[in-house]
């Protein structure tokens, strides 16, 4: 066998192969965390649990124009389930098969503690299972639920426990927003993720339930809800975002985002494709978590461009040694052959 | 080319029995290895009958014979990821190992090196009297000398600290025999001529005979400490805290815990073993024929 | 050599890669905790116990009086001095407020100018119109007319269709066809009846007809043989003639007799005169000739007289014969005529007998025809009922069909509605207006009332000047004081609001009809932002909220006791509603749900060699209540296991977990 020597540059390509290829680990495992961090878009994963059937979250923003209240809710519920029930998904016994969740920010309110500081907070009104698909971590107490008997526990978040009492252990304790009188359900943490962090902003925040919101709110008699979140069984690509269309309203009423697989593969590839889309702000007031998701959507789209650019020159790389393996394979076994077929002549003479 | 045929069929023979043999060898090595690829599922449907702590998610399919499977339905790296970033016990277990065997091996060579050179080179009744008891030690199995070892141990109050299996691990009469076996074979006229030459006792034994017996004592060390990487008994009886354990007790009770991170560990706990050998594969060979081979 | 230098670089290079093994080992040891660590969630947990879930009830509302008094002015006036504030207590009949005497010649025309404007209002209100309905009555008498119109269509739709099979249909052919036969055969009969033949009739009709018609030609022959025995005699002199003959021949013998007896008597004159004087001659009276001229007697002699007297004998007998002849003749005749009558009578009878047998005849034969049209005519409406059903059957093959039918049930149900909707709606319209008229009647009322008492304010206007002192009626607490001295006040202003100490106070809450549902009358409330003080409120009424528009919400009206009420205070109230104790009762935040149903999550040690490891594992559960803060769950927990409340980030089953540390 022939002695070969390194020489300068293959040193630099091997180097820079197995450099662009770290750059191109180091950016998938980078958007991999960047989008592990975002609860609020994996409700689907976390709703599908070990079974075999696989769940779609898909969030329908109102548009400006459209007029979209709370008392159509029943009849899309309905209208889900007959569809459900049409392709034969049924739910297993005490469980559910898919659940919503439905949102309007309320404004800026007062809201004062014991210690008669006020606070400004952002409010939201919330119903549905809202706090379960936005798995949001509760650092004391727990959440409110539709089917409370009163509607006026509230979920705060840290910020506010710490202007309003100096801790976060504050859950029973009573609190009036603009006046009206209402108990802490549970305290939460913001999502500490970068992301969520630029998206949430600087003000706390105050979740009440979409009862009380109606009841000592002014203009809400309405009803109106602005962003409308659902996980539906999604056995076959499409189905669950069709079911949505057809049940709530088309793409001139609704911005419909499908938040499963948002981070995939294909979805950053999607994304990429559409990337000046993210700046366009289509006049929907969207809540702080879809900004959140979107920065990552951005993000992660920019990464798989990284991604795609680091790979070139390593696949090149590679293909280049497989050739060059081959050659040499090639070469060895001529010589080989070469070295048989002599030594048999040497035997024989 | 009858001769050479003939050579060349016996060759091949010779060949296909070995590779039987040594698949047979290896067959469960190559299990351990691929079935550390698999995932956690695969492993509980396939070994799910034998184990203790099956997943009782009632999920899982588990299959009601064992399943000895080669090829891992889906390569994944969970186990290995498992291993390295999620059991910090396992790691500490790793340098427990090694913690246990390192000093067992460098000082057992040390000390043999030493013994075996006052054996090879003072010949007299008493140092027969003695080699032979030593022989005789070294043909017993370590279980026989068990209880002695405990009860010293505790006796020296060291019961329960590593000191207890180190020390006897140090003072083994497997590498002394094998060393004074080599260090015999050294012919006496590189002593003499050392002698001749005003060197001390130490510095012959530093500067001729230890060069000389390199291989063997390299070949020495490696099958010390495969011997002792693999040890089980002893840390089990004589080390109380679980925590001082090395890896291969926990390897030994594989169907308590996790039988597919058991897979991967073992890989990992194989490696350096496998590296070793390969380090020292030819003295190995060499010193194992020179030990009880023909030539001089 | 070569291979000395290749295997040595071998060995150096499994030493590097041993050594770096090692090392990377070694780091990974080293890390490995702050991995897991970054890695393994946090959990905090709790074991799920024993306990009780209670749902409460909160709210807060202000304190109301049970009965206030608001001190009212009387007249524009101006306060001259004001003597309690907010919070005084008050006896009946302390001075509160001094007003000072007014001007109020303004007002009184005012007043005046209000009062007539109301009264002319008022007026103008009696003028109401009554209702008139006819429109709507009209209407409703249409749509009745309608519906029946539509319910007769259907009906007919529904007769003219009834679901008629091919059998019955073969049925009603073969029925029409034996019908039609038969109705041809009895007509042929009753034809040959009426006309009289009753050969192939059947005896059923013909059997009383035959023996009438023999008792008719009999009856006829009888009649005919009296006829004949009637022509055959003749009567030449009726008998009423013979009598007057014999009458007359009597006459005659008379005269004859006469004549004879005057003869005689003449003769015997005669002879005993004997020949004296002739007397007259009787003319013979039987002439009637009124002769007078013959009345010249002649003398007769006496052999004429004999003569006479004989002739006159003879004529007297021979009229007397001939009378007896006649009168024998009479009897014959009468005889006769007897025999005549008899033949007439027998004719008579016989023509008689004749017309009952021809009238039995024609009975019976009427009943016969009677009979045979009966069955013709049965015949008849069977052929009808066969064709109607064949008509119908072959009808409903074609064009009714069962949409028409359903079409006009639909247009029936629609008048129907109609119907009722327009009878609904005048009901309606009626009762409207009852109300309207009887709102219109109250207001009339109220109009009336309040013209009364602008009547008695302008009174009292014009009584009012002087200043006047203002005191209290009952005992009390102030709670309002709305004026102070110097100000101007109007007629009705309050100036205070008295509290009623011994009434009572009462709280109302404002509740869902859910929430009420899970209260009852006589539960204590706390009060929630009131230390140290004793007020307590029980639960004394529910009664439905009308102050809230569409739901169907309830008021809770809690009596408040205490020392420090006051009205005006706002109190937070909370009621525990319902009480229950559980075995299981877990956080609400430890309850999680997915797909497979709602659970919790259990921390699980699993020993290894290696230590403890925590694993979550899953745990299905049902949620029996749940209140604030717990909820009290079923599945196949006991209450000792370790139940996870909060994680770091969403936990699936299985995954290991780290254990918080507890600052204990």
């Amino acid at each position: 066998m022939k002695k070969r020597r390194l020489r300068g540059i293959q040193y630099f390509r091997i180097g820079s192969a197995l450099i662009c290829l770290m750059l191109f680990l180091t950016a998938l495992c980078l958007s991999r965390q960047l989008s592990g961090k975002l609860y609020s878009q994996n409700a689907a994963e976390r709703w599908q649990g070990t079974g075999d059937l696989s769940f779609a979250q898909i969030s329908a923003f109102v548009r400006p124009d459209t007029q979209f209240t709370i008392h159509e809710l029943e009849s899309i519920h309905e209208s889900v389930n007959e569809k459900l029930t049409a392709a034969s998904l049924k739910a297993q016994e005490h469980a559910r098969l898919w659940y919503d969740a439905y949102s309007i920010e309320a404004g800026t309110a007062e809201i004062t503690g014991k210690r008669k500081n006020p606070a400004q907070a952002a409010v939201t009104a919330v119903g549905g299972d809202f706090f379960r698909l936005h798995a949001m971590k509760f650092v004391n107490g727990s959440s409110f639920a539709d089917n409370d008997l009163m509607h006026d526990r509230v979920v705060i978040d840290t910020l506010l426990a710490w202007q309003l009492f100096g801790s976060s252990n504050v859950t029973g304790m009573e609190i009036s927003i603009d006046g009206k009188n209402c108990l802490i359900a549970g305290v939460i943490r913001p999502e500490t993720d970068y992301a969520s962090e630029i998206a949430y902003g600087e003000k706390p925040r105050i979740y009440i339930s979409y009862d009380f919101y109606q009841n000592h709110f002014p203009n809400a008699d309405s009803g109106n809800i602005s962003c409308y979140e659902i996980v539906l069984p999604n056995p076959v690509r499409g189905f669950a975002r069709k079911i949505l269309m057809e049940c709530l309203g088309s793409e001139n009423e609704f911005l419909f985002m499908q938040n499963t697989g948002r981070y995939t593969l294909p979805g950053r590839w999607e994304t990429l494709q559409g990337l000046r889309k993210l700046l366009i702000s289509e006049n929907i007031s969207c809540p702080y978590w879809e900004n959140a998701a979107r920065i990552v959507s951005f993000d992660t789209a920019v990464l798989l461009l990284a991604e795609i650019c680091f790979l070139i020159w390593p696949v090149i790389y590679f293909i280049f040694l497989l050739w060059k393996i081959w050659r040499l394979a090639e070469e060895a076994i001529a010589d080989r052959k070469r070295s048989r077929k002599k030594r048999y002549s040497e035997m024989l003479y | 080319m009858n001769r050479h045929m003939k050579k060349n069929i016996m060759t091949g023979l010779l060949f296909v029995i070995s590779m039987l043999a040594a698949v047979l060898f290896i067959l469960p090595t190559v299990l351990t290895i691929t079935n550390s690829f698999m995932t956690e599922r695969e492993i509980n449907t396939n070994y799910g009958a034998m184990i203790e702590s099956a997943n009782t998610d009632k999920k899982n399919y588990i299959s009601e014979e064992l399943n000895l499977k080669f090829i891992p339905d889906k390569v994944s790296i969970q186990q290995y990821a498992a291993v390295l970033f999620k059991s910090p016990d396992y790691l500490l277990k790793f340098w427990n190992s090694v913690i246990l065997v390192l000093p067992i091996t460098i000082f057992q060579i040390m000390l043999a090196a030493v013994t075996a050179y006052g054996f090879s080179r003072y010949r007299g009744k008493i140092r027969e009297i003695i080699f032979f008891i030593y022989i005789i030690l070294m043909l017993m199995p370590y279980q026989v000398t068990l209880v002695p070892n405990y009860l010293v141990s505790d006796y020296l109050g060291i019961l329960g600290t590593r000191w207890a299996v180190i020390l006897p691990g140090i003072f083994s009469p497997f590498s002394i025999y094998l060393l004074t076996k080599v260090m015999r074979r050294i012919p006496k006229a590189y002593f003499e001529a050392a002698r001749l030459d005003g060197a001390s006792e130490l510095q012959i034994f530093w500067y001729i005979c230890l060069p000389l017996c390199r291989s063997a004592m390299l070949s020495v060390g490696l099958l010390v400490f495969i011997d002792y990487w693999n040890m089980v008994e002893q840390p089990l009886i004589l080390l109380d805290n679980e925590e001082q354990y090395p890896l291969s007790v926990f390897l030994s009770q594989i169907n308590k815990g996790d039988v597919g991170l058991a897979f991967a560990v073992a890989v990992v706990y194989m490696i350096p073993a496998l590296l070793l050998f390969l380090y020292g594969e030819e003295y190995l060979v060499e010193g194992i024929t020179y030990s009880g081979g023909v030539k001089g | 050599m070569e291979e000395q230098t290749r295997s040595a670089k071998r060995r150096e290079r499994i030493k590097t890669i041993l050594i770096i093994f090692l090392l990377i080992l070694l780091l990974l040891t080293f890390f490995s905790n702050t991995i897991l660590n970054y890695s393994l969630p946090t959990v905090s947990a709790q074991y799920a116990s024993y306990g009780t879930i209670t749902e409460r009830i909160r709210g807060s509302a202000t304190v109301n009086a049970n009965q206030n008094y608001e001190v009212k002015a009387e007249g524009k006036r101006t306060v001259a001095s004001v003597s309690v504030k907010t919070g005084d207590e008050i006896k009946a009949g302390d001075k509160l407020f001094v007003l000072e005497a007014q001007d109020n010649s303004e007002e009184i025309q005012a007043a005046e100018s209000a009062l007539q404007e109301a009264e002319l209002a008022y007026q103008k209100a009696l003028l109401t119109a009554v209702p008139d309905y006819a429109a709507e009555n009209q209407e409703i008498i249409n749509a009745r007319t309608d519906l029946q119109k539509a319910i007769q269509k259907l009906n007919q739709a529904r007769s003219n269709t009834p679901a008629i099979s091919e059998a019955t249909y073969q049925q009603a052919t073969a029925i029409y066809k034996n019908a039609s036969s038969r109705a041809d055969e009895l007509s042929g009969y009753l034809s040959s009846v009426s006309s009289g033949e009753f050969d192939g009739v059947p005896s059923q009709y013909t059997g009383e007809l035959q023996q009438a018609k023999n008792a008719v030609s009999a009856a006829e022959k009888k009649l005919e043989a009296a006829q004949a025995d009637l022509e055959s005699r003749s009567v030449t002199v009726s008998s009423a003639e013979q009598e007057q003959t014999i009458r007359n021949l009597e006459r005659e013998a008379e005269k004859a007799q006469i004549a004879y007896e005057r003869a005689k008597a003449d003769y015997e004159t005669a002879k005993a005169m004997g020949t004296e004087t002739a007397l007259p001659v009787a003319t013979d009276i039987s002439s009637e000739s009124d002769d007078s001229e013959s009345d010249m007697p002649s003398a007769m002699s006496l052999t004429d007289l004999l003569r006479a007297m004989e002739d006159a004998e003879q004529t007297a007998r021979y009229a007397r014969e001939d009378v007896e002849a006649a009168r024998a003749v009479l009897d014959s005749i009468i005889a006769q005529e007897q025999g005549l009558a008899d033949a007439q009578a027998a004719v008579k009878q016989a023509s008689d007998e004749q017309e009952t047998a021809q009238a039995n005849y024609k009975a019976a034969a009427a009943n016969a025809a009677a009979m045979i049209q009966a069955d013709i005519n049965a015949a008849n409406a069977e052929m009808n009922n066969a064709q109607n059903t064949i008509t119908a059957y072959e009808n409903q093959k074609s064009d009714v069909s069962a949409a028409d039918i359903s079409a006009l049930e639909d247009a029936v149900a629609q008048q129907e509605r109609t119907l009722q909707s327009l009878i609904i709606s005048l009901s309606e319209k009626k009762q409207e207006d009852s109300l309207s008229q009887q709102v219109s009647k109250l207001e009339l009322q109220s109009q009336q009332n309040a013209i009364e008492q602008k009547k008695k304010d302008l009174e009292k206007l014009k009584q009012n000047t002087d200043t006047q002192i203002i005191t209290s009626k009952n005992d009390g607490i102030i709670s309002e004081v709305n004026c102070a001295a110097g100000d101007m006040v109007t007629d009705g202003d309050t100036l205070a609001t008295v509290t009623l100490t011994n009434s009572g106070y009462t709280v109302q809450l404002s509740v869902s009809a859910e929430q009420a549902r899970k209260v009852h009358v006589g539960m204590i409330a706390e009060i929630t932002n009131q230390y140290y003080s004793d007020i307590t409120a029980k639960l004394s009424a529910i009664r439905p909220d009308t102050e809230k528009t569409g739901s169907d919400g309830k008021l809770l009206i809690f009596d408040v006791t205490g020392n420090d009420v006051n009205t005006g205070q706002m109190l937070a109230l909370s009621i525990s509603a319902s009480s229950e104790t559980y075995d299981c009762v877990v956080p609400t935040s430890a309850i999680m749900e997915d797909n497979d149903g709602k659970f919790v999550l259990i921390v699980k040690a699993k020993s290894t060699p290696l230590g403890n490891r925590y694993y979550a594992s899953r745990c299905n559960v049902t949620v029996l209540a749940h209140d604030d803060i717990n909820s009290a769950v079923q599945g196949d927990m006991v209450s000792s296991d370790f139940v996870i409340t909060t994680s770091e980030k969403p936990l699936t089953a299985g995954t290991q977990v780290r254990m918080e540390d507890k600052e204990q």
